[in-house]
């Protein structure tokens, strides 16, 4: 499957926008996610395998899930701001999902909070990667692109 | 009308019910609940009138949900919103009843032309 970068941020950006009503812009890689952060994964399975991967610092987190639960970002709790990560990362997930032209179940997302978060997935190679700004904090998208019998891994 | 909105995030369904309100629809009653098997014992406790779910949850998926209550003989409307939407997953679910499938993310324009549709 070939996730082009173009896609993924137009993706991502209508997903903030449509449903936070906020503006995501790309922004150099080299912008990176520092200091606390939350990030959360879905998993795809069947005849493609990956994974898609959410990063956020801790100040986006809390304003994406401020404007889903429609309440004030100092009102929102641990559990509201794993809910809220988590059901993007689904969205997101669900729409990679929805390129791959066949059959293929999604999983229901994790989600890990703490500074410095990397997280790797054994045996997967990022796919695709694109880091937007939101809110003047940068945030990650990444596609991991795990071998399947199909799709073998490419040589180095 | 009573409308059971079933998400296994909290966020969603307060997305969902909102979405209704900004369509001037606040007078409805809304009852929630937050997996398949949450949703298929308000489906009878709380005799809704519409059933509005998610595909992906524990315990009980939207699907197994749906073939769940047309099995116990529930002819509530059903529909899905869902990042599943692929050609396979739409056809699955209006073969078990679903009346429509809404694609994450939506907005009220997209709900209330899948509302329309079903009132039609």
């Amino acid at each position: 499957m070939l996730v082009l970068e173009d896609d993924l941020t137009a993706l991502t950006g209508g997903v903030w926008e449509a449903f936070l009503g906020l503006t995501a812009e790309p922004v150099p890689p080299d912008d990176a996610v520092v200091g606390s952060c939350y990030s959360s994964c879905v998993h795809i399975s069947g005849a493609w395998e990956g994974s898609v991967n959410l990063v956020l610092p801790e100040p986006l987190a809390r304003t994406v899930a401020a404007a889903m639960f429609d309440l004030p970002p100092s009102d929102v709790s641990a559990e509201d701001l794993t809910d809220a990560v988590g059901e993007l990362a689904n969205i997101i997930g669900g729409n990679v999902k929805g390129m791959i032209d066949e059959p293929c179940e999604l999983s229901l997302p994790v989600v890990a909070a703490g500074p410095g978060i990397s997280l790797s997935i054994p045996g997967a190679e990022v796919l695709q990667s694109v880091t937007l700004s939101s809110g003047g904090h940068a945030f990650q998208v990444a596609v991991h692109a795990r071998p399947t019998p199909r799709t073998p891994r490419s040589e180095p | 009308m009573k409308i059971l909105v079933v998400d296994d995030s909290k966020a969603m369904r307060m997305i969902v019910i909102r979405t209704f309100r900004q369509l001037g629809q606040a007078e409805h009653e809304f009852v929630e609940a937050e997996d398949g098997a949450d949703g298929l014992a308000k489906l009878r406790s709380e005799q809704p009138d519409l059933v509005i779910s998610d595909w992906n949850m524990p315990e009980m998926t939207g699907i197994e949900l749906l073939e769940a209550a047309r099995a116990e003989g529930a002819t509530t409307t059903f529909g899905f919103i869902t990042t599943e939407t692929s050609t396979e997953f739409r056809e699955r679910a209006i073969a078990a009843g679903a009346a429509f499938m809404l694609a994450k993310p939506f907005d009220a324009v997209a709900l209330s032309e899948a509302l329309g549709a079903v009132a039609a």
